[in-house]
């Protein structure tokens, strides 16, 4: 009896990841497509800004220095894009043309929570994988080798979900409160932004001016990526000491992940589904 | 008496938190449905028939009493309750980026049945839709995504068919189909409940009488 269950669970689970991420990805190519090419574009419009070959500019600089900070700049601004499709695929998932009605007389709720959050997670990776791949060109159209190994790379793109992973789930709870409370109708897409955009821009911004503190630093999921980001560019020894640091945002991530993702699970198996009177 | 769906001393209030208000829609309801019957819930807007069609669907929960489906409480939402029941809303929303028959497909697949694409292309075929069986939901109108929901809700024969206005928005023909349609579908000992404001179209169908809402 339970075998057969996990059986259903794990089968629903999968034709609704399935379809849904077929989907998704079909009807938003233009948005995948814009994590593609963002930032070879954006890089070339800089240079071309600066009017400055890509020679000199390395001659100035210096190789490494040049690699490490694109990259780490790279990883943020794929964060920042990460945030704004999962955004963008929740609001479509769990909302307006998510047909949970009738997926909620078909199969059961636990296995629709499990498929939409798998869809999710295949449609961030997927991007992921788009805006790396755009990187990787990026560094082939200016005939330069792509100066990182494979174990660093792939840390890269595993960060870049993990990271992403968290304002997710956060939407998710967002948009299931939104489904049961109809007259909260901001939550589910302000409070991510919030959380994730407008507080850790202010506390960017403060360092700046000079208001920051590092208790309010420690608030700022910017700030862990940051951490996080910079350690792959490390020599060895500079790794080895500050790797006490990387796990700790890695453990602040996972707390993050798993306290949203039992909330997230509790008010979508109470969520209600109601006619708009 | 006792029926093949009970519902049992049950009310349901909502809570609307912008205007402070908690609003009683169903109170302390008994009713009792038999196998092969036709039900109407008939009432004004926002007298709770939805409510209650939706709570048999297991969409609501009640706030107190139970709804006993062949012998399955809803508040459980097990696979075998969930296996006999067939829900069309009243708006019927489908995902955009997947056609008629892919989600037919789909929901056929959650569903277990066998060979879900013959199944939904005969559907499609009997509510005169084939010729849109590839196109895009989305693009569908009111009517057709009325339609949609009726091959949705019939997909693995219900014991139990809920059926929110169900000829909204239809043409006269498929309105008279449809009427033909479901009194055949109750000769097998299914059960149709539908939820309209008016009584055209269901001549033939017990009627439950709605109570105006009231606030508490």
């Amino acid at each position: 009896m339970v075998i057969w269950e996990i059986w259903f669970i794990i089968r629903n689970s999968l034709i609704i990841a399935k379809y849904e991420t077929k989907r998704y990805l079909f009807s938003n190519r233009a948005l995948i497509l814009l994590s593609f090419c963002l930032v070879p574009t954006l890089l070339y419009v800089s240079f071309a800004g600066q009017n400055a070959s890509l020679e000199i500019y390395l001659h100035l600089n210096g190789y490494e220095w040049f690699v490490g900070h694109v990259l780490q700049i790279y990883v943020t601004f794929a964060y920042v894009v990460n945030i704004l499709v999962s955004i963008v695929v929740i609001q479509e998932l769990f909302l307006n043309e998510s047909a949970l009605e009738f997926l909620f007389t078909s199969t059961k709720r636990f296995e629709v929570f499990i498929g939409k959050v798998s869809t999710t997670a295949l449609v961030l990776l997927f991007t992921s994988l788009c805006t790396w791949i755009g990187c990787v060109i990026s560094f082939l159209i200016w005939q330069q080798e792509l100066p990182i190994s494979l174990d660093r790379f792939l840390l890269a793109l595993v960060t870049l979900l993990i990271v992403s992973t968290v304002p997710l789930i956060v939407t998710v709870v967002g948009n299931t409160l939104v489904m049961k409370h109809r007259s909260l109708s901001g939550l589910g897409s302000g409070f991510p932004i919030i959380v994730f955009f407008v507080i850790p821009f202010f506390i960017f911004s403060s360092i700046y001016l000079g208001f920051a503190t590092e208790e309010m630093l420690q608030f700022s999921t910017y700030f862990r990526v940051y951490i996080i980001t910079n350690h792959m560019f490390m020599t060895q020894e500079e790794q080895i000491s500050t790797i006490e640091e990387v796990n700790e945002a890695f453990r602040f991530f996972g707390i993050i992940i798993t306290i949203a993702l039992i909330l997230s699970w509790f008010f979508f198996m109470r969520m209600e589904t109601r006619k708009k009177d | 008496m006792v029926g093949e769906i009970s519902v049992q001393n049950v009310s349901k209030s909502f809570r609307i938190w912008r205007a402070g208000l908690k609003v009683r829609v169903i109170d302390n309801l008994e009713v009792t449905i038999s196998e092969g019957e036709l039900v109407l819930l008939l009432g004004p807007n926002g007298s709770g028939k939805s409510t209650l069609l939706r709570m048999i669907g297991t969409l609501l929960m009640p706030t107190s009493g139970n709804i006993v489906v062949f012998g399955s409480n809803t508040k459980r939402r097990s696979r075998t309750l969930l296996n006999m029941i067939g829900f069309m809303p009243e708006e019927c929303k489908f995902h955009a980026g997947i056609s008629g028959l892919n989600f037919l497909c789909y929901l056929g697949r959650l569903m277990g049945i066998k060979s879900p694409k013959e199944k939904a292309t005969r559907l499609l075929e009997q509510f005169g839709l084939e010729k849109w069986s590839h196109i895009d939901v989305s693009v569908y109108s009111e009517g057709m995504r009325r339609r949609m929901g009726l091959c949705s809700a019939v997909l693995n024969e219900p014991k139990v068919l809920l059926l929110d206005e169900p000829y909204a928005n239809l043409d006269d023909q498929m309105k008279r189909y449809l009427e033909e349609y479901l009194n055949n579908y109750t000769e097998k000992g299914n059960i149709v409940i539908a939820a309209s404001h008016e009584k055209a179209h269901f001549t033939n169908y017990r009627k439950i009488h709605f109570p105006i809402q009231r606030e508490s």
